[in-house]
Formats: structure tokens, sequence, C-alpha cells
């Protein structure tokens, strides 16, 4: 044998014993908990300031509030008592009162949650320079402690859904005040809350750990440690589940996935609420959709249907209205017109585009955006609408849609489910692009701003729905957005794991591991 | 390799053997003041691309439904609505002093984010790069000597497909074959424990996964080298005067291609570093390719910044070492 076959022999030869003095990875504990998250890193795990879906899955399991969604739920019907145990408004539902659980505990070792605590975060949350949700709470007048044990909210207005703003959701995560005060931005990376789980250490890049909060004041969670690993590649994060290193894992909304995923033995899909709504917004204020007849076009040039078809049938519908179907306040049939391109190429006709038309619209490079975009490139040339995509880098996107920049902006977002939310941010003229209190009207629509407004301080939530139905019914006959389909979360877990509750909706956007989340034998 | 200030000479001159540390000396300073112009130029670089860039670190901070009011308080905070020129001003005297900053994302300080994923870059780097070589040279010589022989044939063929074959689509193949089917290897090659048979395990498919390419690299290198090599006249006078096959592949041959192999080894290494992100992310391995791709797509401007001052500086010692290593190869390689 020579030499050099020798040596090449010998490289692989040690390149294989690494496998033969090793063993096959053991089987996880049964209360060990390993999730696979579709994430880089961990951002920011201040509850005021988490808002990548990563951020807030997590936090979700770390911090409580005042009133929480019943688990499993996005429905506001189901709000329960957390932190509080009972609560009361007066009679113009302008001053609450909240009587707190006693006993309560924080997670390492900070002690009792106080009344003082809730004043802490609830006035953080209002503070635009300590919360990214500041303008939520805009209506808080004042916060104070009645009493270690009450807390006693006073509103300069009436709000649509006061206990949705005191959820576990956003703003109303309740924080520890003296652990925020010692760790000052440190806190960010080392959270204290009074939720289930938390956090014993990070890995940067890798993982995140968590161990159950043995005080939990529901009871000592059966999961005793959770490991949050960042997986952000979806081929490696589906391979990772595949081999069993992990016990669940974020899914990626293709039908492919889901198909793949429904053939793995012993995994099970989790398809829940909310849905992101995806809505064409078309500007206003600039050609050609100055003109009704062209926005009107569009309407009936697309084909929703044909979208959530294609995206998988199971985690994507067509949508029912311009704000999202779970929303209170949703007009099932707001007088969505239906697909048809020969109304759409008479219409540019008559709008003076008889040879058709082109418009320009900077698209997100984002999959999920691309892929939809191409389609409705595809379903508008059937009209003589030539869609010129200009696909830019997601961040760029973000930016240049907020500068006006694209006629047109595919859009597509979940939001707390009233649907004063969405409305105000998607349609109500001050969140118009270029207003100084601007969110994310990027068709500069003005049709209901008179029934949003008025439907914020009605105090009879029989006319209040009725003013957000008329006003879906107004922005769908303006046409300044066309609403496509809507898509919800997927997750992925093996048979074994049980969350303790029936999955179909988690406003963190991942499952919410509570004390009741355990394996099977 | 480097700016072009090393010349071999014909013969070596003995009589300049005692200033030849001087001379070293005076190139490595020389290499020094260049090395510290061009980090100045890449910090200025990067300084202005980053914000030429469109996308707002404060919307990926704070989510698309921040209020401007909350965005202009997180631009206070983290200096972005000072005037362009004090910003540059105060990074680059922080940067003098050391200091790059925190992450604007995490918050963490940017020395901590690079120091955490530095050991798993240099750890990847060092093993994909020893066993490149370690298969690389000999199927090379192998090659060389086999010439248009069924092995040389065979080993074009592998190293073209080494070539060919994009990173991430080596290493899916080889988690499917390794860590699916015959459950060798881990699917996640990071973290969970310090035992080093562990750390050994979840390497094994990412070094090979970069080690692959880097072998094709090598041995086409190699085997050109050597052919140049073993059709030279000293090649011939070592077998006239009785050297073995071995001695006249192994030592005189190979000993007179190393220069151009050393090249590609330099060349590549500092490739590499970067390079590797793909083969990270697929592996879900930390690594600054990984970071800076997430600092790029978070506009994370401090962490960006902070990350290519690293990467500038290890491309500029690796080509230094590099560009030493000749010396060490083949003394008649003179420093000018």
């Amino acid at each position: 044998m020579s030499h050099s076959r020798r040596l090449i022999l010998g490289a692989v030869a040690a390149l294989l014993a690494c496998t033969a003095f090793t063993a096959l990875p053991a089987e996880a504990a049964k209360t060990e908990l390993r999730v696979g998250a579709a994430s880089a890193d961990v951002g920011n795990l201040d509850p005021h300031f988490s808002s990548s879906t990563s951020d807030r899955t997590i936090v979700a399991w770390v911090y409580g509030a005042l009133v929480r969604f019943a688990p499993g739920s996005t429905d506001p019907s189901t709000i329960e008592g957390d932190l509080a145990e009972s609560w009361e408004a007066t009679d113009n539902n302008l001053v609450w009162t909240f009587k707190l659980r006693k006993g309560v505990q924080w997670q390492h070792g900070y002690g009792e949650v106080t009344a003082d605590d809730v004043v802490f975060s609830l006035q953080k949350s209002a503070d635009a320079k300590r919360s990214a949700y500041a303008s939520d709470y805009s209506a808080f007048k004042t916060v104070e402690a009645v009493d270690p044990s009450t807390v006693r909210i006073t509103l300069s207005n009436q709000v649509p859904s006061m206990l949705g703003l005191l959820t576990n959701y956003a703003g109303g995560f309740i924080i520890c005040r003296k652990a925020y005060e010692e760790r000052g931005e440190g806190f960010t990376r080392n959270p204290v809350g009074f939720g289930p789980f938390q956090l014993e250490s990070t890995e940067p890049g890798v993982a995140i750990n968590f161990k159950a909060h043995d005080g939990y004041f529901r009871g000592k969670p059966k999961i005793e440690k959770i490991i949050y690993r960042f997986l952000n590649a979806a081929a490696g994060r589906d391979l990772a589940f595949a081999s069993g290193e992990v016990d669940v894992v974020a899914g990626t909304i293709d039908q492919r996935w889901l198909q793949r995923m429904k053939a793995t033995p012993g995994a099970i899909v989790d398809i829940f609420d909310p849905a992101e709504l995806s809505v064409l917004h078309l500007n206003r204020n600039q050609k050609p959709f100055d003109n009704i007849k062209v926005r009107q076009a569009i309407a009936y040039a697309v084909d929703p249907a044909q979208i959530a078809q294609f995206r998988g049938a199971e985690f994507t519908r067509v949508s029912k209205s311009v704000i999202p179907s779970n929303n209170l306040g949703l007009n099932p049939e707001p007088g969505l017109l239906p697909h048809d391109p020969a109304k759409a190429k008479a219409l540019l006709a008559e709008a003076g585009f008889p040879d058709g038309i082109t418009i320009k619209m900077i698209s997100s490079q984002l999959p999920s955006y691309a892929q939809t975009d191409q389609i409705l490139q595809a379903q508008l040339a059937k009209s003589g609408i030539k869609l010129d995509l200009q696909p830019v880098e997601h961040a760029t996107w973000h930016q240049m849609i907020r500068k006006d920049l694209s006629p047109i902006v595919d859009y597509s977002a979940a939001r707390f489910p009233v649907a004063n939310t969405y409305l105000t941010q998607f349609y109500y003229s001050k969140s118009a692009i270029g207003q100084p209190g601007q969110v994310t009207n990027f068709s500069h629509c003005d049709v209901a701003d008179k029934q949003i407004e008025a439907a914020r301080t009605e105090t009879d939530p029989k006319k209040q729905v009725e003013l957000w139905q008329e006003a879906q019914k107004l922005i769908v006959a303006d046409f300044c957005a066309v609403p496509l389909t809507e898509t919800a979360q997927a997750w992925a877990r093996t048979d074994k794991l049980e969350w303790g509750f029936d999955l179909k909706g988690s406003l963190s956007l991942g499952p919410l591991v509570t004390e009741q989340a355990h394996f099977k034998d | 390799m480097g700016q072009g200030s090393l010349q071999p000479s014909a013969s070596v001159d003995d009589g300049d053997r005692v200033t030849r540390g001087h001379v070293i000396i005076s190139f490595l300073i020389k290499r020094l003041g260049f090395a510290a112009f061009t980090l100045f130029a890449v910090l200025t670089l990067v300084f202005l691309i980053v914000r030429i860039l469109p996308g707002d670190p404060a919307l990926v901070i704070l989510g698309d439904q921040a209020s401007p009011e909350s965005i202009a308080a997180l631009h206070h905070r983290l200096g972005l609505d000072q005037p362009i020129l004090t910003q540059y001003g105060q990074f680059l005297w922080n940067a003098l002093r050391g200091d790059l900053g925190n992450s604007m994302i995490t918050g963490r300080s940017i020395s901590v984010e690079i120091m955490s994923v530095l050991p798993y870059t240099i750890e990847l780097t060092i093993a994909s790069l020893l066993l490149g070589v370690l298969l690389g040279v000999p199927a090379g010589v192998w090659a060389a000597v086999k010439r248009n022989q069924i092995p040389d044939i065979a080993l074009r063929l592998v190293s073209l497909i080494g070539l060919s074959l994009p990173a991430f689509v080596a290493a899916i193949i080889l988690l499917m074959i390794f860590a699916i089917y015959l459950r060798w290897f881990p699917v996640i090659s990071a973290g969970g424990g310090t035992d080093i048979i562990d750390r050994l395990r979840q390497m094994a498919l990412p070094t090979l996964s970069l080690a692959l390419i880097m072998m094709a690299y090598i041995t086409r290198v190699t085997r050109s080298a050597m052919l140049e090599v073993l059709n030279q006249d000293f090649v011939r006078t070592a077998r006239a005067k009785g050297a073995s096959q071995y001695a006249t592949i192994w030592r005189h041959a190979l000993g007179n291609s190393l220069i151009p192999i050393t090249t590609v080894v330099g060349l590549y290494l500092g490739i590499l570093i970067g390079n590797s992100v793909l083969t990270e992310i697929v592996f879900s391995r930390p690594g600054l390719g990984k970071l800076i791709l997430t600092a790029l797509t978070q506009r994370d401007y401090t962490l960006l910044q902070g990350m290519i001052v690293i990467y500038t500086l290890m491309v500029v010692v690796v080509n230094l070492l590099t560009d030493l290593t000749y010396g060490f190869l083949d003394p008649r390689v003179q420093y000018k």
C-alpha cells in the first residue's frame, strides 16, 4: 500500500472512529421540553418591547398579567383573572379597581407581587421611552395602589377593550419593579416575572434555558426544564424534529411542510390563531389609485381562493373582511367582490386604461410575501394589470413602504383581536403614512373615521360592534383595501407532549407553555 | 498573497542571514501600518454603508405597531438622532479605545457577542482546514503521481463535485445520511454540553461539510503544483542518485510545491471564516458568519460595525501569517 493511500485511509478511519466510540443521544427526561424556534437569537425580553414572534413566545412563559386569555384561546370573551382575583368598574367604565391575589411570588426569590409592581408596570407601559406600546395606554390618567393588594386605574376617556389592555399581551404584562431597577439595561436579557417558567441561562445564538418556577401560584409546572433552541433554518429545524432532538418545532407556512409533518410518525401539527390577515393596500393619494374604478378593478382581479389553495387550505383561508376574522366586531359580510377578470378589464377601460395598466409594487423578499406577490402578479395579468414587482430585502421594504414609495402594498399582520386595533392602525386617517401619528395606513383611507372614533367611546357593546361593522363596510366599498387571505400559526410537536388545553389560539404567536404541559408516559 | 511585497530571489544570499531578522521586523512594521490603514478605511466604509442602507433598527426593535413617539424615543436612546458626523466621531473614538459598544438589538456588549461565537468559528475553521489539508494534499499528490490513470480521473471528478456542490446542499445530504438515517451524529451541532465526545460528534458533520470543499481546492492545486515540480531537473537528479520513490515525491517534490498550496490555504482560510455562514445556519451552529448575517438583516449597526472590524483584523492577520510562512517554507523568499 502506498503512503498516500495509507494517509487517506488513516484520515477516513480517524473520522469514522469518532462515531464508533460514541453513544446515541440519550432519550430526554420526560420533564424536559426541547423547543426548536425559528429565530437566530434572543432579542428583547422586556415584555413591553418584545416584538419578534420568538421573543413574544418566550415572554408569555415568563410573565403574567392582571388578567389573561384562557390558555389556548384568543377570544376576548374568555378573558379571566390572572394576578387579579376580581375587578369592578364604575358605570361609565372610567374607574377600574382590581383586587390582587395574595401570595403570588416573583421568580428568582424577589418576593411577593404587590400593587406597587402593578402600578410601576402599567406606568412603564404607558411611557414611550420605556415601552413600544405606550400609545395603547394613552387613556390611562392615573394608576394607583389603594393598598398592597388593590390597584385603581382611572381613565381619561373610555377605551374599546379595557381588559384587553391588561391581558398577557404586550404592555399588559406585569414586571418585577425591584428586579427591573436592580438590573437596569440587563433586565432585557434577565427578566423576572411571576409566570410558570423562569430564565435560567442563555447561550447566545444557541439556546435559552428555562426552569420551572416552583413558587408559581397555580402550582408547580409539570415540565421542569425548557431548552429553547435557536434553529433559524427551516431545513435544520425540521431535521432536528425528525431526529427527535426537539419535541416542538416552529412550522413553515407551506403545504409541503404540512404534508411532510403529517407523514412523520408521531408528529402532531397545531394550527392556531391569530391568523395573519394579508391585505392589498391601494394608495388613494397616488395615481392610478386615486381613481376608484382602478381600485375596484383590482378587487375584481384578485383571486384569494386560489392563493389560499396554493399556500395550503388547512392554514390559509380566504379572508372575510378587512380585519382578521377572529376580531371582536368582525363584519362577516362587508360586501367583498367576487373574482371576475372580465369586470376588472371593463372597469379599467372605463377608467381610461383600455390597454391595461402597469403598476409598480415594492415587494418584500421574505418567502411568504414573495410567494403571494408572484401569484398576484399572475392573477392581475389576466385582467390587463401588469404588476411591476420590485423585490427588496425585508427590513428595507418596511422602511420604503413607510415612505409611500409603493402605491400598492401587500401587508400581513395579526393584531389584538378587537376590531378597534386593526381599524385604527390600518384605516384611520391619523395613522396614515406621513401623519404625526403614522402607523400602517398605507392607503390613506379615511372613509370610516367617524365610525372608528364613535366606537371607541360607545358604552353599549352591541352598538359598538355595529359601528365597527359599518366601518368595514365603508372601507370595502371604497376599495382602499382589498383583503386576500388569513394565515394561521403552525407548529409541530411529538404526540407524547400534551399542552394541557386545546390549542386553538395563542396571542404570543407560539404555543403557551403553562403549568399543565406534560409528556405522556 | 498580500500586497506584493514578497519576492523570491534566484539564490539564498548567506551573507544576509544576519540581517534577515531586521528585514522581517521592518516588513512586519510596514504591513502592520498598512493593516491599520486598511482597518480605518473599512471602519469608515462600513459606518457609511450601514447608514445608507434603507431599514431602521428601531422598527426591528419595536415592531411594526410602534408609534412615531416610541420610535423617536428609541432613536434618541441609540444616538441615531445625532448628526452623522457626531455619530462617526463617537464611533471612531470608542473604537480607538477598544470599545465596540453594545448590540442595538440584544443590548449585549459587542465584545461579548463576538467572543460568544468566536470559539465556534475558530474550532470549525481549524478542524475543517486540518481535515481538508490531511485529505487534499495526499489526494493531490496521488493524482499527480498517477496522472491520467484511474485514481487521477476519479480524484479530479471528486474535486470537481466538491467545487460545484453548494455548501448547504452538501450539508443537507450529510445530515440526511449521517444524522437522520444512520443516527451517528446529531442534527443540532452546538450547545447542550461540555463533554469532549459530544463536542466532537457535534463538530463532525459541519467539519466534514467544509473540509470536503477545502479538500477539493487543495487537491487540484497540489496536483498541478506537483505535476510542474515532478518534471523539473532536481527531481530527475534525486531519482538518479537513488532516492526512494517516497523521498522523491514527499520530500523533494512536495516540499517544493508547498508555496502555491500555502497560498490557497491562506486564501481559503480567510474566506472560510466568513463564508461558513450557510454551514452554520444549516447545522444550527453559532458563528461569525451567522452573526454578521443576523446583524445585517436586523440593521444592528453597532454589531455589524464591530463584526466587520473583527473580520478585517482576522483576514489581515491570516494574510500576514501566510506571507511569513512563505519564508519558512522557502528560504529563497525575501521580505522587502
